[in-house]
């Protein structure tokens, strides 16, 4: 028997437009961690097409993983399990790694472990926070989705509250479509952020009485959007900057209260953010205000391991591992994949 | 030679192993059930049945194209993964080719159709001819292909087997589908290939595979990838699109300054900030445009001018709009501007290292003037300084 310590996992993600593959040992070391963005293709339309990011996904697969295991020095003989992202997200992108994770298992006889993308980007945290341990909560907001999720042990998530409408990332992208920046979003919108005021304009930040931890960002998108139209039915001109700026305080803020409403009811000591949007500076710079406020541990991934990755679904493989989860050769996609499903 | 050959291109998912003359196990299932969820576990099975040490495979030959897009990268990755796992090439069959072999011996036409959708087929025309040899009745049969593989509307296929004017055998998932279509158009003598002999089936993937390989005609598991014959929906509407669309040029506007910024980012090391071009905008000696493509900026002009000169200080057209002329049309619209403001000539600076920024401007009429030593930071670099004559607007 090997040691239950010494374990390599070569993890594939391919749920949206990152093409990537990693090396992690033990969960929390990564070896490697390649990602072929395909975001420069998306851009000339706007948004991820599924059928251009599928195909991407076949052109580059192999090279991304070959790349994997060459920087982290390891052969498929050395590693001891597959994990692969098989849900939630685009259906025919999915399918693509799903498919090649399988027949490298098959092939080399090794267990395969499908992954729930959110508990990958959950997992994310792990690897460069030795200390950090379940329970905590987490704060997961992406292009995709937005959901404060309870940790209560590896593996093991309650879902707190999620988005009713659009999810975070989603508003993003259509605000900075509206003031001309283009896709993605959430880093021009975080740039631009900087050179505006966000007091020039106070949109409104939606609260659902019955649900405290949910959230909703359809009224703040539209808001924007109807403050532009105000000012050039008025023929009046209007600053973007102070557009951005405003509106992303609009959002942060109605994060960061959700989620620490939820800290205080559950009497949690750790938090952590998750997904692409835990990349932006001014989420960060709020929630770390607020964990200090109450002398909380905050706890937050470096960018690369924000945006889509392998690594973190090695880190969540590993612990899926651990606790026995195995999938067969008819493993499938399943693009609405529920977090804590088996 | 052993091959595993792979077919998940329309709604059959079949696998075989095949050796140089027999073919030692065939699975074929069509069926609704995904080919994600069936194809691997029947690779499973049959190598169970046939005791198979998938090391002992030489080359795994897969049906590359086309078919459903999502069955095709099914099938594709799970080759592509066996493949590297196994460190195996994959062989590449043309699906229709695949299915034309079916019929082996017909000396009629063979034409595979396969749906795809909006009145169109995935098709190809095929025969079988003897070549004799001397000496011996054996004579060879030898697979021709009279036209390539293709997506074609059916009405098109119709006409091109009217023309060929010879006696057809159709297959395929299409001929359900069509068959309507074919009766009232056709004709020529055409008739239906049987059930046994109609889908895709693996062990003919395998054995054309077997044929490809010995021609040397495999790639790497990394190279291979499907051959859809049909660009996406999304890219073929951008096309449509691009090609309609005209560029416009227009005075920036306050509003567009985000925007501006954010391409500056984009393009340039030493970019500018958004204070810095509101500032531009709102200093009465700048000429500030935009060029609109479909209602995105897609270039902008930012001068300078002073008495009867105008200095440029940026010329910008994203990425991927360049080369179709967006930043001759700003010149165009500055040398109005210019000429209704009694100005005589437009000097600009440009990196020594940008050549298709020098290449833009020589085009447009600019001539060097001298060079500025180390003028440019990040990296060091020295500065051509161009100018030209405004060009006159006619009335």
């Amino acid at each position: 028997m090997k040691e239950i310590q010494d374990i390599n996992i070569l993890a594939i993600e391919s749920s949206c437009d990152e093409t990537a593959a990693a090396v992690v040992h033990n969960g929390r070391e990564v070896r490697s961690n390649i990602i072929s963005s395909q975001i420069d293709l998306h851009k000339l339309y706007g948004g991820v097409v599924p059928e251009i990011a599928s195909r991407k996904h076949i052109e580059k697969i192999n090279q991304v993983i070959e790349e994997a295991l060459k920087e982290a020095d390891i052969t498929l003989d050395e590693i001891d399990a597959i994990g692969v992202t098989y849900g939630p997200g685009l259906v025919g992108a999915l399918l693509v790694g799903v498919a090649e994770a399988k027949a490298i298992a098959y092939a080399k006889k090794k267990p395969l472990i499908g992954v729930h993308h959110i508990e990958g980007h959950i997992s994310a945290n792990y690897i460069e926070n030795p200390d950090l341990e379940p329970p905590f909560l987490c704060l997961v907001v992406s292009g995709g989705h937005t959901h404060l999720v309870c940790v209560k042990d590896y593996g093991e998530y309650e879902i707190l509250g999620r988005t009713r409408d659009d999810a975070v990332g989603e508003t993003y992208d259509k605000v900075a479509r509206t003031i001309g920046l283009g896709y993605p979003g959430g880093p021009k919108i975080d740039r631009i952020a900087k050179e505006g005021n966000p007091d020039a304009i106070v949109f409104p930040k939606a609260h659902i009485d019955d649900a405290p931890y949910d959230f909703s960002f359809s009224g703040l998108k539209s808001s924007v959007l109807n403050y532009i139209n105000g000012c050039q039915m008025k023929g009046e001109s209007y600053n973007p900057a102070d557009i951005a700026a405003s509106f992303q305080k609009a959002a942060v803020e109605v994060l960061v209260e959700n989620s620490m409403k939820a800290v205080d009811e559950y009497g949690m000591y750790k938090f952590a953010i998750a997904g692409g949007v835990a990349a932006n500076s001014a989420l960060r710079a709020e929630m770390k205000k607020a964990c200090e406020k109450r002398d909380m541990k905050f706890y937050y991934p470096s960018p690369v391991f924000c945006t889509d990755n392998a690594a973190m679904i090695g880190a969540a493989a590993y612990y899926e591992y651990l606790a026995g989860t195995r999938h067969g050769w008819d493993l499938n996609a399943v693009p609405n994949l529920k977090l804590g499903e088996r | 030679m052993r091959v595993l050959a792979i077919d998940s291109s329309g709604l059959t998912a079949t696998v075989a192993v095949v050796e140089d003359t027999q073919t030692i196990a065939e699975y074929t299932v069509n069926f609704k059930k995904t080919h994600s969820q069936t194809l691997l576990p029947m690779i499973d099975d049959m190598a169970h049945m046939i005791d198979l040490d998938l090391n002992s495979i030489d080359a795994i030959a897969v049906a590359g194209g086309p078919g459903s897009f999502t069955g095709l990268r099914i099938g594709s990755a799970t080759a592509k993964g066996l493949g590297l796992a196994l460190k195996k090439p994959l062989i590449h069959v043309p699906t229709v080719d695949g299915l034309a072999f079916n019929l082996y011996g017909c000396e009629d036409i063979i034409c595979p159709i396969m749906d795809a959708r909006r009145n169109q087929v995935y098709t190809g025309m095929y025969t079988f001819t003897r070549r004799k040899a001397e000496g011996c009745h054996y004579s060879e049969l030898v697979f021709e292909v009279l036209e390539a593989q293709n997506a074609a509307p059916v009405e098109a296929l119709i006409e091109r087997l009217n023309i060929h004017g010879r006696p057809v055998v159709f297959l395929g998932d299409g001929v359900p589908v069509y068959e309507n279509m074919l009766a009232n158009g056709l004709e020529v003598p055409y008739s239906f290939a049987p059930a046994a002999m109609n889908r895709q089936r693996a062990a003919v993937v395998g054995t054309l595979g077997i044929q490809y390989y010995k021609e040397g005609n495999f790639e790497t598991a990394m190279e291979h990838q499907p051959e859809y014959l049909r660009v996406s929906q999304a890219e073929r509407e951008r096309a449509e699109r691009e090609k309609r669309a005209v560029v416009e040029v227009r005075q920036m506007k306050v509003e567009d300054a985000a925007a501006v910024a954010e391409m500056e980012h984009q393009i340039f090391p030493d970019s500018w900030s958004e204070k810095a071009i509101m500032e531009s905008l709102e200093n009465p000696k700048t000429i500030c445009l935009v060029a609109e493509k479909v209602g995105k900026i897609v270039g902008y002009l930012i001068v300078y001018t002073a008495e009867d000169e105008a200095d440029i200080a940026r010329l910008a057209t994203v990425q991927e709009s360049r080369r179709f002329g967006v930043a001759s049309e700003l010149m165009r619209a500055l040398d109005v501007i210019c000429w209704e403001n009694q100005i005589q000539i437009i000097l600009l600076d440009v990196r020594e290292g940008n050549g298709d920024a020098k290449a833009f401007y020589a085009k447009n009429g600019f001539t060097q003037d001298g060079i500025r030593q180390n003028f440019y930071e990040n990296p060091q670099e020295d500065a051509i300084l161009m100018s030209r004559a405004v060009k006159p607007t006619k009335k």
